[in-house]
C-alpha cells in the first residue's frame, strides 16, 4: 500500500513516497524513507513489504559498489537500473523480492536524467513519470495532465505536490508525509513535498 | 637397501613409519618448542595462566591477549607454537563452550572444553566422508593450556597436536617449557596460595626469558575457585610481582 | 559457527542431526523413504556425520508449500496463541518496556503470571508475543552469538547488530510457520535503541511500538500521552496505565504488569516485576471519583 511516484525532465529527476510503514492493523513508523540514495547520482524508491524493500535495495546498493571497486567504473543508469531487473527475475522463480520500483539518476555522461519504472516481475521499463501500486490509480492521471516536454524542476516539484493533494483527498489510506528526492548534475537533494 | 627412515614416511600426514611413528605430528610437536614460554599451575584456590610475550623490535605495539585468551567466562588458554593455528582452536572452543550454556543453561566443564579442542586438533588430513567442511591439511602446530574453575574444581589441562590432553598439577610449554618443568618442579606444592603460584608464574618466566622481564612482555591471568571467573592481571599488578622476584 | 555461517541457524551444536529429530508418525514404508530423504539431505553414509544442528523440516522440498497445506488440512495445529500485550518506547532517559502477563488457550485463561519480558542478556531486552517457545528460543540464540562475537572481537556487538542477527534469522526461516512478534531493545556506546522484529523478518527502528491484541488500546494511551522529554517516574506510569487500558479493554491481555527500563549507559533494571491490573483499575478509577465497576453517568435501572 505504499505510495510511490515519480516525474523526470531533462537534466532532473524527482522521486516521491510517503513514510508510514504498515502492519496489519498497525502504522508501525511515520518517518521511514523508503528512497534509498544508491550514490551520488542514482535513487532507488521501493514499494513493498519492509523486509523485501530493505533487503532487495541493500543487495542492490553494495553490490553495485563493489562492482565499482572492482572495475573502477560505475554504472550508468540504464545499466543500473538492467542489473536490478535481472536480479529480480532471477530471484522470481525463487524467492522473489516483492518489490515495484522507481529508479532515478542523473547521467554525468550526457548529462541527461532517466527514470526507469520497473515492477516485482522484473518489467523494466524507461518512463518519463510513473506510480506504483494503489497510488498510481490516483495520480498517473494528475502526472499525464500536467507533464510537458522541457519543464523545470519547479513544475515537477509543483506536479507531484498535486499529486499528495490528490491522494490526500481520495486515497483511503493514512498517509500524512512524503518525502521526495530529487537528482541534478550536483547531487540529491531530499525535500518534504509535506505541506 | 636402506634409506634415510624419515626420507618417504614424513610426505603424507596420515602415513605411518615402520616404526609406527607419524612424523608430521612430531614436527607440529617440534613447532611449540620455538614457540615462547607458557605456563600454568592449579592451586586450590584458583589457577594461574602465564605467558611470555615475544616482542621481536622495538617498534612493534605490545598486543593485547594475544597469547593468553578467554574461552568463556570461567575458562582460560594460553598457547605455544603457531599462535594462527591456536586461533582456530580457540575460536572453536569459544563456540562450543557458548553452544554448551545454550544447549544445557551451564557452563561447560574445562574437560569437555579441552576435550572438543582435541576433537578439532586431532581431525586433520583428509577429513570424514561426506562432511562438508574442509578440514585442516596438517596438524596444528600449537599446544594449549587450558585452565579453568568448574563443578569439579580447578582444573589446568594441556593439548598437543597430537589429538592428546592431559591433565596437570603444574605444566610449561614453549621453548622455555622444559627447563620451566625443572623449576616449577623444585618449588610446587599442592597447597600453595593463589599469591605464591602466581609469584612462582613470574618467577619460572623470569628465569627462561631470554629478555628482561617487564611488566610489557609477560601476562598472566587467573581463575579463582570461589568466583569461578577468568581475571586478567593489569599491568601494574604484574609490575608489583616483578619488583618482589629473586 | 563458523564463519561463513555466522548468525544463520544453520551450524548450531555438534550433536548429530539424526540424534536430536523427533519422533514422526509416519508408517513403516514412507519412514524409510523419508529417512533415506534426510540421509540424502545432511549426506549420511551410515556414520556419524554432523554439520551442526539444524531443525527438522518437512519432508520433502517444499517447505512453505508444506506449510500452506498444513494450514488447510489442520488450520489449528500452527494457530499460535497471539493474545497479548506489550509496549515499548524511546524517551530521554532510554527505553521503557511494559507488559502484561497474561496466557490464553482460546477462551481458557491459561497464566496470569507468564514473563512476557526476555533477558537475553545483561544488555538486551526482548518481549514476547506469537509463540513463546519461538521468541525465547531465538532470542536466547541471539544472546550466544552475541557472547561469540564478544570472545572474537573483544567488545558487545551493538543493538543494531544484535537486532539485525535476528531479523536475518526469520528471513531464513520465512513462510515456515515461526510465529515470532518482539520488541528488541538494548543498550550499548550509543546509548538505548529499540526495534520491531516479527516472524515476516520486519525490522523497523522505532521510538514508540505496541505488539499484540491489546496493542491498539496501548497505542490510544500512549499516542495521547507520549513525550520524549518525560522523566523516569513519568515514563513508567505511562507505560503502567497504557498497559492497564489495554488489559480493561482486550479479553486476551490481563494479569500483572512488569517494567522495565533500558538505560542510556549498558544495562537494564527491573523497575516492577508485577503490579496487578485489577487493582490499578480501581485506584485509577476511584483517583477519577468513580468506583471503578463502569455505573457512573448510566440511568438508575441499569445500575
Amino acid at each position: 500500500m505504499d505510495s510511490i511516484f515519480g516525474i523526470c525532465g531533462k537534466d532532473w529527476v524527482v522521486v516521491a513516497c510517503d513514510t508510514a510503514v504498515n502492519r496489519s492493523i498497525f502504522t508501525l513508523k511515520h518517518d521511514d524513507d523508503k528512497i534509498l540514495s544508491l550514490n551520488t547520482n542514482k535513487v532507488l524508491a521501493c514499494s513493498g513489504e519492509q523486509t523485501d524493500r530493505y533487503q532487495f535495495s541493500n543487495y542492490i546498493q553494495k553490490n553495485l559498489e563493489l562492482q565499482a571497486y572492482l572495475t573502477g567504473h560505475e554504472l550508468s543508469i540504464e545499466a543500473s537500473a538492467q542489473y536490478m531487473r535481472t536480479e529480480l527475475a532471477k530471484a522470481l522463480r525463487k524467492a522473489p523480492y516483492q518489490v515495484n520500483c522507481l529508479i532515478g539518476g542523473f547521467d554525468h555522461l550526457n548529462g541527461e536524467a532517466k527514470l526507469f519504472w520497473m515492477d516485482y516481475f522484473g518489467t523494466l521499463q524507461q518512463v518519463t513519470k510513473g506510480a506504483h501500486g494503489y497510488a498510481g490509480y490516483f495520480v498517473n492521471s494528475v502526472l499525464d495532465n500536467n507533464y510537458q516536454v522541457n519543464m523545470t524542476l519547479e513544475d515537477g516539484i509543483n506536479t507531484l505536490k498535486k499529486c499528495i493533494v490528490e491522494l490526500k483527498t481520495r486515497f483511503i489510506m493514512n498517509q500524512p508525509t512524503f518525502i521526495g528526492k530529487i537528482v541534478t548534475k550536483e547531487g540529491i537533494r531530499v525535500i518534504n513535498l509535506t505541506e | 637397501m636402506w634409506m634415510g627412515s624419515k626420507e618417504h614416511y614424513d610426505r603424507g600426514v596420515n602415513t605411518f613409519s615402520p616404526e609406527g611413528r607419524i612424523y608430521q605430528i612430531e614436527y607440529a610437536i617440534e613447532a611449540i618448542k620455538f614457540g615462547s614460554t607458557a605456563i600454568g599451575i592449579r592451586t586450590n584456590e584458583g589457577v594461574v595462566l602465564g605467558v611470555e610475550k615475544k616482542l621481536p623490535s622495538k617498534l612493534m605495539e605490545p598486543a593485547k591477549s594475544e597469547k593468553l585468551v578467554e574461552i568463556d567466562r570461567h575458562c582460560g588458554c594460553a598457547m605455544s607454537g603457531i599462535v594462527g593455528d591456536a586461533r582456530i582452536l580457540v575460536d572453536h572452543a569459544r563456540v562450543e563452550a557458548q553452544n554448551h550454556r545454550f544447549n544445557y543453561a551451564e557452563a561447560m566443564s574445562i574437560e569437555q572444553i579441552t576435550e572438543a579442542v582435541s576433537d578439532l586438533a586431532i581431525n586433520f588430513g583428509e577429513g570424514y566422508e561426506g562432511t562438508k567442511r574442509k578440514p585442516m591439511a596438517r596438524p596444528y602446530g600449537v599446544a594449549l593450556l587450558i585452565a579453568g574453575v568448574d563443578d569439579n574444581g580447578p582444573q589446568l589441562y594441556q593439548t598437543d597436536p597430537s589429538g592428546t590432553f592431559l591433565q596437570w598439577q603444574a605444566r610449561a610449554i614453549g621453548s622455555g617449557g622444559d627447563t620451566a618443568m625443572t623449576y616449577i618442579k623444585e618449588s610446587y606444592h599442592s597447597n600453595m596460595t593463589l599469591a605464591e603460584a602466581e609469584k612462582l608464574v613470574m618467577q619460572t618466566l623470569k628465569s627462561v626469558m631470554e629478555e628482561k622481564i617487564q611488566s610489557d612482555n609477560v601476562e598472566i591471568s587467573i581463575v579463582r575457585t570461589d568466583t569461578k571467573r577468568l581475571e586478567t592481571r593489569t599491568q601494574e599488578y604484574v609490575n608489583n610481582i616483578i619488583s618482589t622476584l629473586a | 559457527m563458523d564463519n561463513e555461517n555466522f548468525g544463520l541457524a544453520k551450524s548450531f551444536s555438534s550433536a548429530p542431526v539424526l540424534s536430536i529429530s523427533p519422533h514422526t508418525n509416519f508408517s513403516q514404508k514412507e519412514q524409510t523413504d523419508i529417512e533415506h530423504e534426510l540421509n540424502e539431505q545432511v549426506g549420511t553414509t551410515g556414520e556419524y556425520v554432523s554439520e551442526g544442528f539444524c531443525f527438522k523440516l518437512a519432508p520433502g522440498q517444499d517447505q512453505i508449500g508444506f506449510m500452506r497445506s498444513l494450514k488447510e488440512k489442520a488450520p489449528k495445529l500452527t494457530d499460535f496463541a497471539k493474545g497479548t500485550t506489550t509496549l515499548a518506547f524511546e524517551f530521554q532517559e532510554g527505553v521503557l518496556v511494559a507488559v502484561d502477563a497474561r496466557a490464553t488457550m482460546g477462551a481458557f485463561i491459561s497464566s496470569n503470571n507468564v514473563r512476557k519480558v526476555i533477558e537475553i542478556n545483561d544488555f538486551l531486552l526482548g518481549t514476547m508475543a506469537g509463540g513463546a517457545a519461538d521468541c525465547m528460543f531465538w532470542e536466547k540464540y541471539v544472546a550466544m552469538q552475541c557472547r561469540v562475537y564478544e570472545l572474537r572481537n573483544g567488545e558487545k556487538p551493538s543493538v543494531a547488530m544484535a537486532s539485525m542477527m535476528l531479523a536475518s534469522i526469520m528471513r531464513q526461516y520465512r513462510g515456515q510457520g515461526l510465529s515470532m512478534g518482539t520488541m528488541f531493545t538494548g543498550s550499548d556506546k550509543t546509548g538505548a535503541s529499540l526495534y520491531y522484529i516479527d516472524n515476516d523478518a520486519t525490522r523497523v527502528k522505532g521510538r514508540l511500538f505496541a505488539v499484540g491484541s491489546g496493542g491498539t488500546f496501548a497505542y490510544g494511551v500512549l499516542d495521547t500521552n507520549y513525550r520524549y522529554d518525560m522523566s523516569l517516574d513519568e515514563a513508567v506510569n505511562l507505560g503502567i496505565r497504557a498497559i492497564t487500558s489495554a488489559t480493561f479493554k482486550d479479553s486476551a491481555s490481563g494479569g500483572v504488569v512488569r517494567i522495565y527500563h533500558v538505560t542510556n549507559h549498558g544495562k537494564w533494571n527491573l523497575i516492577h516485576d508485577a503490579i496487578d491490573v485489577s487493582e490499578l483499575h480501581y485506584q485509577f478509577e476511584q483517583n477519577k471519583g468513580h468506583t471503578g465497576r463502569g455505573n457512573e453517568g448510566k440511568p438508575n435501572k441499569y445500575l
